[in-house]
């Protein structure tokens, strides 16, 4: 069950509420519950609620006068009156099925990976390929997506330099994660594919259809699905696959 | 329309920002020096979010298709509007084929250009901040043309009613003091780390942008990394070779190192608008915790 550590100020117009968790699916699910919950409790006003693995934000608008211990208050209370008890196995339904090239032209990493962990490059796509990962939150650059449940056996540490620009759309291992970039920008993990979708487009509303809660499996294409895919998304053709479930 | 002569080192316009999309890890963007930008709006009666022109250091070279008023705000800058200095803080107006050029700021970072009404950008989820990815544009090129807001150039006949007896505070960055709050991780220093933090003398690097502004001095430390965790404008995040990062209006919405301070909002405008050369010193802000 979920407890909370601390409750804090960070500055003026946000309240941080910390937990002790394991990262794990389970204390996500719990973590997202109180989350809507307090979306719901504050729906009126000008807040927003985000999550990372173990934290809740309470964001109030810079621009409003908020007495934060008041607040601070107000959200013990009602964290305090959820039952975590109730929450099933999964809060999202929905598993995104995203395509994945591993060719050698989008994966300068994946030969030297292969060396280092002892397996073939086959072998890194089928572990890669094979859970089904969970979305934790999104962070560091619009639409990139943290990820849980890369194989032990996958964890490798980042680059000790890290690359100026990484295309968009590259996938990559850094320690124990993994993940898509949804835009050219620097960056240091180990590259093995390259996702030909659209991650984020601040065109559509909302930008992203992934929400944390949600699943995401990797599918190894070829290079002409790729290409194929590619330009059935600059056409805006293109919906990936989404599984839903109860 | 406005047309850009010359783009200068950074010119983008800005208002306060987005909201609400820190779940999709957008950043906030908005104005640096939030009291510049304000002061600007303020003289002109125009709301205090309107959309300004931030021009960072050296300034661009603008050319007016239109007849507008204006107000320059910021610290200290060479201003021409058709090769005759313009003084900040003074409502001024314009008329067609007039060129005003932001030669140099002289005392801080940035400088806004504020126009009675505001001036009008593509607004993307919920603001016209210039953000790259977000935006179309990143920021101003030599050829680009703006606007101002369709109701400004209306109101810009009509009414030229400003307040132009406010007094701009330039004390609030006159001495090193930057307002802070301590940090979710400040706890984890030692209490000589934590008293040595607000006692001496920090000073800018050369890497400072709109994303993050990193400190000169090293802060030796033996702190961990942590469970990647939200952060905001303003926090401080310390390395563990010893570098104090302090995020701003650009920055990510998530970070691994420990958060040991958070600026204030009046800290964000004291350190946005420091130079490498001047002194820096964290204090306490007065607001009870």
């Amino acid at each position: 069950m979920l407890n909370i550590k601390r409750i804090l100020n960070l500055g003026s117009h946000v309240i941080l509420v910390e937990f002790d968790t394991e990262i794990k699916p389970e204390s996500l699910h719990q973590l997202l519950k109180i989350k809507a919950v307090l979306a719901k409790k504050y729906h009126h006003k000008k807040v927003e609620v985000t999550n990372t693995y173990a934290s809740l934000c309470i964001h109030f608008l810079n621009e409003n006068k908020i007495e934060l211990n008041t607040e601070k208050e107000r959200i013990k209370s009602i964290i305090s009156s959820i039952d975590l008890s109730e929450i099933s196995s999964a809060i999202s339904s929905k598993l995104h099925v995203l395509p994945v090239c591993y060719a050698d032209e989008f994966a300068p990493d994946l030969d030297f990976l292969a060396k280092e962990l002892k397996l073939s490059k086959q072998q890194i796509i089928n572990l890669h390929t094979e859970p089904k990962y969970t979305i934790y939150f999104h962070g560091f650059l619009p639409g990139f997506l943290y990820l849980g449940g890369l194989p032990e056996t996958l964890h490798f540490p980042r680059k000790k330099t890290p690359r100026l620009q990484i295309p968009k759309g590259s996938v990559g291992i850094g320690g124990e994660q993994t993940g898509v970039y949804p835009s050219e920008s620097p960056g240091g993990w180990q590259l093995i594919g390259n996702c030909p979708l659209d991650l984020f487009d601040v065109y559509q509303n909302p930008p992203t259809q992934f929400q944390a809660g949600d699943q995401i499996q990797f599918e190894a294409i070829s290079k002409e699905a790729h290409q194929e895919i590619k330009q059935q998304v600059k056409e805006g053709k293109y919906q990936h696959q989404i599984q839903t479930h109860d | 329309m406005i047309k850009v002569l010359h783009s200068g080192l950074h010119s983008s316009l800005q208002d306060m920002g987005r909201f609400g999309v820190a779940k999709y890890a957008i950043p906030q963007s908005g104005v640096m020096d939030s009291y510049s930008a304000s002061f600007a709006n303020l003289l002109l009666q125009n709301k205090k979010d309107a959309t300004v022109l931030e021009v960072t250091i050296q300034g661009p070279k603008l050319e007016f298709e239109t007849k507008a008023t204006l107000v320059c705000s910021g610290l200290k800058a060479k201003i021409l509007l058709n090769e005759n200095p313009i003084s900040l803080n003074e409502v001024f107006k314009v008329q067609q084929g007039d060129v005003l050029h932001v030669q140099q700021v002289m005392e801080g970072n940035y400088l806004y250009l504020a126009c009675k009404g505001g001036f009008e950008s593509e607004s993307v989820l919920g603001s016209s901040s210039f953000y790259n990815g977000i935006t179309q544009q990143a920021k101003l090129k030599k050829g680009d043309r703006f606007q101002l807001n369709s109701a400004a150039s209306t109101t810009a006949n009509a009414s030229t009613e400003t307040h132009s007896h406010l007094k701009f505070k330039k004390e609030f960055f006159s001495n090193p003091t930057i307002e802070v709050f301590e940090g979710p991780e400040f706890h984890l220093l030692n209490s000589q780390q934590q008293e040595q933090l607000f006692n001496s003398i920090f000073h800018l690097s050369k890497n400072y942008n709109r994303m993050a502004f990193q400190l000169e001095e090293t802060f030796e430390n033996e702190l961990d990394s942590i469970l990647t965790s939200p952060v905001i404008p303003g926090t401080v995040q310390l390395t563990p070779d010893g570098k104090l990062i302090v995020l701003m209006k650009d920055a990510q919405t998530t970070g691994g190192y420990p958060r040991i301070l958070q600026l204030t909002k009046k800290g964000i405008f004291q350190l946005a608008q420091k130079r490498q050369n001047e002194n820096l010193q964290f204090t306490t802000s007065a607001f009870d915790r």
